[in-house]
Formats: C-alpha cells, structure tokens, sequence
C-alpha cells in the first residue's frame, strides 16, 4: 500500500489540481503556458488524466431488489412502514414472451389468451384514457374474492410494474421497446420530440385495491425470471430521463391498443413468438399485411402475382408514393382552412406577427448567413433548407400556411438556446478557451464537432458532449459554452425571465436558480418551464403562445393505413 | 421545529435538505424516499472502497440505519450528501481498518458477478472496439481494481469520492475533517500511485503514446 507520508512530486500536484479544476485562474493560466510550450509537461498530464479516466471502466454496481425494503425493515417499530420502490439492474436476456403464456393458469384458456386478456383489458381502457376508468378496470378485473395477503407488502415500484401489466404483457425488455419506437414501427406516433416536453409525468389511473389484487394474481402466476424482467422493464423506463419515459410510456399504450384491434390469429402470431427479434418480425408481417389489405384491390392482385423479389420492391415504391402523398394530403388540409376563407392562418392575419417571425426565422436559422445556416440541406428537395425555401417564396405569393408549418416543424426539430448578450456564440474551435481547445487535442473523433462550426447552438453541445459535463464543471468552464446566468442573456431574455417569475412556482423558480452559471442546463431549464407556462423564450421561440402554434400546425398526420 | 433563515434559504436550494428536514420531524415516508434517492450512489461508493457487494450492501445500510437514528441531530449547514458522505466515510474507514486487523479473504470483487452490477459505460474509446489490444473490459476492470486496492483507506476514500461522487477538494475535506491542501496532497499521492500501477494499460486503445509519454514521469 502507498502511504500518505512521502511529500507527492510538486509538479505531479500542480498537474492533477489542474486536471480537477483546482487551480487559482492566475496559477491556471501560468501552467497552461507552460503546457503549450513544452511536450513533455504535455505527456506527463495526458498519462495522469488517462489513468484516471481508466477507473471509468470499473462496473457500477446497482444495489439489490430488495436493498431499500431490508432497509426499511430495520427500522425501529413505530407504525406501519412506508413502502419504497425496490430496484433492480439485473442484465436482461431475451425474454420470450412465451414464459409468459406458460404460466397461464389452466382456468384462462389456450397459451397466449392470458396475455391476450390482459391487453385486451389495456386496450379497452385505453379510449378512457391511460389504463381506463374505474368502470371498464372493473369489469376486466373482477373483484378478488377475499383478500389476498401480499400487496399490502409490496413497495412501490412493484405495485407500479403490476399497476401496469396490461401494457407490460407483449413486451419482452427495454430493447424491443426501443425498437418499436423506430419510425419503421410506432415511432411516427409518438411526437413530440424529446427535447421539448414539459418534464411531468404522464400520470397514470391508480387502479381499485381489487383491481390490483387481479393483476396481482396474475403477476405472482408468472415464472419468477419473467417476474423480474417486467420489474427490470418498469425499473428502466421509469428511470429514464422524463421526455424519453414519457414517450415510452406513450409507445405502450399504442402498441397495445394496436395489439388489441387485430384479428385473433395475427395477435396470437405476435404473442406466441419464442423471442424479442422474431416478435418485432412477426409485428412488420402484420402492419405489411395490414397495409396490404387497405390496398385498391388492383394494386393487390398485381402484388399477389409477382415473385417474392419484385413484390419486395414494388411494396417499397407503393410505401414511399403513399409518405409523399400523406405530406402532401397534410399541406393541402392546412392550406384549405385559409383558402376556403380567404383568410391566412394565425400568426400571419396580424402584420406585425408576420414580421415578428420572418425576423424570428432570420434570427434563429441564420439561412442568409452561408457560414452559419442551420437547417439542413440533405434530402430530396434540399432538405430543409429548401423546404423552408420553397415556403419563403409561396408566403411572397400570399400563401402562408406552408410557412408556418415550416416554422413550427423546425422549432420542434432543431434545439435553440438563447445567445449572449455581448459578442457572437461559441461557434468554431479557434474560440475556444485554451484549456478547452487543449483537451481537445487528444481526441481523434472530432469529426461532430467540424460539422457542427459555425452552428449556434449546435457546435457548443458538440463540445460538451465531447467533453462531458463533469470534466468542464471541474474546470468552471461549463460557463464559457454559452450565457446560463440572467446578466449574460440578451436584455429581452431578461425581461423574459421577469415574466416567467411572476408564473413559476417557487420550486420552480428555486430548480431554475439551482442551474444558474451551468451550461446548457440553466437555459434548457428556462425553456422548459416557459413551455410549462405556455411562454416562447425571446430568440428561441418562434413568436406567440407555443400552445397556439401547436393547436394551428400540429394537426396529426393520418395514421398509416398498417399502423 | 423551526429552521433559521440560512438553513431556510438552503433548504428551498436543496431538495434533499428539504427531505431530511421531514426526516427530521419523523416522517417515515421521507425517509423511504431518502432511502430510495441515496442507494445507488452509498452502494456504489461503497463497492468501490470495500470491493464486495454484500458488504457495499451491509455498510450503505449502516449508514442509512445511523442516519435515521441521529434524525433529530441533524441541523442544514452544508450539501445534505457532504453530511451523508461524513457519516459513510466514518463507517467506511471504521471497516477497512478492522479488515486490515483481522486475517480475512482477499477483497471480493470475484463476487460482484453475481450480483446487480453493470458494466461501466464505455469511456471515449471503447476497447472492445480493439480486441488486438487483447483485454477485455472485464480484465481491465480487475486491473484497475487491484490498482485502486493498492491504495491505502484514505487515499482510496477521496479517490472514490473525487471521481465517482464528483466532489472537489473543498467537499472532500469536509468529509474527511481534513484541510483542502492535506486532500490535495492526498490525491497527489494517490494519482501518481494509479498512473504507476496503470501504466501498461494508458495507451492500449490502439492510439499510439505522445513521443515523450512515459521518458518524464519520474
């Protein structure tokens, strides 16, 4: 063992409270002239900070299950226990849903019925909303008999897994649940983006006592290892950062209602797959099938003739003309509204609007300016860029619906946060602080950050998650990335702000506080809660209520005829 | 019972102070919810000193158990994780110290297999991304292991917390009841042991060494 008696090596001490951030500035500074002019001291640096980093690959060790109730259980008695949510990271393996099916109780009928009731149940409730009403649980769930010893001694997360078996029930782990998130499956149902939603949680129904007792039942019926995968599954959603949960949550009610509208014997082809991968196969046949089957019938005699080859082919141009011709149904509907009144559309029957959010689209996407435009130019038609184009000059012709679409879909699409009040944003490596533009040099995978230059604020995340926040924190310069304290935010963010203290609550405002001089968490805070409150962020949203963008240009796309 | 207006101000900042005031004033349920919040961070820390699950296990605990026991002591001065940190600190020392007195098996990562632990995320380079290199993150894990036992108790405590609970020099001594330059030199010694002892192994990503990497480093 090494002992805290030897005097450590004063240059090694200077290093390493360099790497941690520990300098005073002026010191700082003064190594880091030093580190430019001399290779070794360089060397010598790079060693200290890559054997640290190597500790990064020791395993994370999650407590057990059962840690918090054994916990809890040790406490002195005075009262009844508050449950606590156990937790698990057991590694997942493919999990057949067929270990489901197995241990279906005589009682429920053929292998996959059991599971079939249960989404049945999820998908009758779903037109009530998140697990239904009272009524409709009821019904599905009949009453336990007598009650059963057991929930009483659940913790919370169990009874949240068990709360949500109907939508557990066709899902084998977090992996297939990610894959059907894909657009290829359910993913185009699923807006909006992450980065925008408000970070409540989707609330759920709590279900009766009996009902629980039902799905109880039912839970404590499963083979112990599918038991823990759905506690693991409802572990790792509910882990998730808010946004990605909800969505996820979102994708389980979907799918399960999907499951519940299909004919018995396609259900029973995805129930009783004998793996995750051959499920998510057999959910492609159906929606194909599906699809299929809404076909004219002379498109479908013509595919029911071909070769398996062609009729691959054929499939893949009927599905591409149908997208192109979906989007263009979704234009015309929004065009008809003003054509048929001769009106244009919110924003753009106000002059001062109108020009509000032509400055707002210059300001944030930057399209005049070739080395710092933001939108992107890949794709059929230019991309976005040409989309935006192409709505320009149909606004010039006294069509604005096509714009404010545009608008909307891009504030959805590209993250924005509020620029400096002084001098342009951090957009190329050459303004980089050099302790910043140093640690950079090592890296050989800087090929993100290239393609972001001269984007604002697309080049500064790329340098954060290059580095990552907890190396820059430890150097106090997440702050030089961009303003993230009020006195650095433009001064109309900064009447903003004194808008958003009159609506926030004090937790709120406490938590956006709590980010002040954290880059990008304290503007990502800010926008967050102006969406919470219906505000727009000067500079970041387009002009006017959020909720009134959303309500005129949100109108949702017509479900694929499989889907 | 009433708090002043610094504990005030600290308390509306920090959400955990707020739970461990409920605490304070009995409420069970806050302290499941404390319980819930801290575990994964106490196990984990404590993995990483003691090396073996069930013990990580016994000592998060512990310090737990000891948190609610001196609820009522408890006044918001600092962070609620700097106070929770000192109590696990103490436990922890306490139970190296005991180990090292008494004949005991090696220290038992062996048994983290067989327990909830999760393989680190891949650093920047990923090295399963280069098998030539010929080691697995497995063996690189027991490696850096066995590096960081090569530490002595204290060198090892400010280690874990520097980098895994991400606490700067100043909250590290107010953990440990040290100044912030004794941390300092703590540290020192300690990274300089870790760059000794993983040496072989900085640059086996498949990037080459800078020229002068290891000439200087006495």
């Amino acid at each position: 063992m090494t002992d805290d008696a030897a005097d450590p090596d004063p240059v090694d001490g200077e290093l390493i409270a360099y790497l941690d951030g520990e300098l005073e500035p002026a010191e700082a500074r003064d190594l880091e002239d030093r580190l430019d002019a001399d290779p070794k001291l360089r060397a010598r640096a790079a060693g200290l900070k890559r054997s640290y980093d190597l500790l990064d690959f020791l395993p994370k060790p999650e407590p057990s299950s059962t840690f918090a109730t054994r916990t809890m259980d040790k406490l002195p008695v005075s009262g009844p226990k508050p449950a606590v949510s156990s937790s698990s990271a057991t590694t997942m393996t493919p999990a057949p849903l067929s270990s489901l099916a197995l241990a279906t109780p005589p009682r429920r009928g053929s292998s996959w019925a059991w599971a079939a009731g249960l989404l049945f149940a999820a998908g009758l409730a779903l037109g009530a909303g998140y697990l239904g009403t009272a009524a409709l649980r009821t019904y599905v769930f009949p009453p336990a008999e007598a009650k059963e010893p057991g929930t009483d001694s659940l913790s919370v997360s169990e009874v949240r897994a068990i709360a949500n078996l109907p939508l557990y029930a066709a899902v084998d782990d977090l992996d297939f649940l990610n894959r059907l998130a894909t657009p290829d499956y359910f993913g185009d149902e699923l807006s909006p983006p992450e980065w925008l939603l408000p970070g409540q949680p989707l609330e759920a129904d709590k279900p009766t006592d009996s009902e629980l007792q039902s799905l109880f039942r039912a839970f404590r019926e499963l083979p112990p290892e599918r038991q823990e995968k759905i506690r693991t599954l409802d572990h790792q959603i509910h882990a998730l950062e808010p946004p990605k949960r909800d969505r996820l949550l979102r994708l389980l009610e979907t799918y399960a209602a999907w499951l519940q509208r299909l004919a018995d014997a396609d259900r029973k082809d995805i129930l009783a797959a004998t793996s995750s991968s051959k499920r998510i196969d057999a959910i492609h046949e159906v929606q194909i099938k599906k699809w299929i089957a809404a076909l004219p019938a002379s498109q479908r005699a013509k595919l029911k003739d071909l070769p398996a080859e062609d009729k691959a082919q054929l499939l893949a141009k009927l599905r591409a003309d149908e997208e192109r011709s979906r989007t263009m149904w979704a234009e015309a509907r929004l065009q008809w509204e003003s054509l048929r009144t001769g009106k244009q559309p919110w924003p753009f029957n106000d002059e001062k609007m109108k020009k509000d959010v032509i400055e707002h689209i210059r300001a944030v996407y930057k399209q005049d300016d070739p080395k710092r435009a933001r939108l992107g130019t890949q794709g059929p038609d230019g991309g976005d860029a040409g989309r935006l184009k192409e709505a320009m000059d149909r606004a010039d012709k006294g069509e604005w619906a096509l714009l404010g679409k545009a608008v909307h879909d891009f504030s959805r699409k590209y993250e924005m946060l509020p620029e400096p009040a002084k001098g342009d944003p951090l957009l190329h490596i050459a303004d980089l602080p050099p302790g910043i533009a140093k640690m950079l040099e090592n890296r050989p995978k800087l090929r993100g950050l290239e393609q972001a230059g001269g984007k604002w604020p697309e080049f500064a995340l790329a340098v954060h998650n290059e580095l990552g926040t907890k190396f820059l924190a430890k150097q106090e310069r997440l702050r030089t990335l961009g303003p993230c304290n009020p006195d650095e935010y433009r001064s109309e963010v900064r009447g903003f702000l004194g808008e958003l203290r009159k609506k926030a609550s004090e937790s709120e405002w406490a938590g956006l506080r709590a980010f002040e001089n954290v880059w990008p968490n304290h503007p990502r805070e800010l926008v967050r809660l102006a969406r919470v409150h219906d505000l727009g962020v000067p500079g970041v949203h387009p002009p006017g209520p959020p909720s009134q963008w959303e309500k005129t240009y949100n109108a949702p796309k017509p479900m694929r005829p499989g889907g | 019972m009433p708090i002043g207006q610094t504990s005030s101000v600290m308390a509306l900042r920090d959400p955990d102070i707020r739970l461990m005031l409920r605490v304070r004033d009995d409420d069970d349920a806050a302290f499941a919810e404390l319980v819930e919040r801290f575990q994964h961070r106490l196990v984990a820390v404590m993995h990483h000193l003691v090396g073996g699950m069930h013990e990580a296990e016994d000592l998060a605990q512990e310090v737990f158990l000891r948190v609610y026991r001196i609820r009522k002591k408890y006044r918001p001065k600092a962070k609620f994780s700097t106070w929770l940190f000192t109590i696990a600190n103490n436990l922890a020392l306490n139970a190296l110290r005991d180990r090292k007195r008494r004949p005991t098996l090696p220290l038992e990562v062996r048994d983290s297999s067989s327990h909830d632990v999760r393989p680190a995320e891949p650093a920047a380079q990923d090295l399963s991304e280069t098998p030539s290199a010929g080691l697995r993150h497995k063996e690189l894990a027991e490696v850096i292991r066995f590096a960081l036992d090569g530490l002595n108790e204290r060198q090892r405590v400010a280690i874990v917390l520097n980098k895994f609970e991400d606490m700067n020099y100043a909250e590290i001594a107010e953990v440990m009841g040290l100044t912030t330059k004794a941390v300092k030199s703590l540290l020192s010694r300690a990274r300089t042991s870790l760059r000794e002892a993983l040496r072989g192994y900085i640059y086996m990503d498949g990037e080459p060494p800078p020229p002068d990497a290891e000439e200087d480093v006495p």
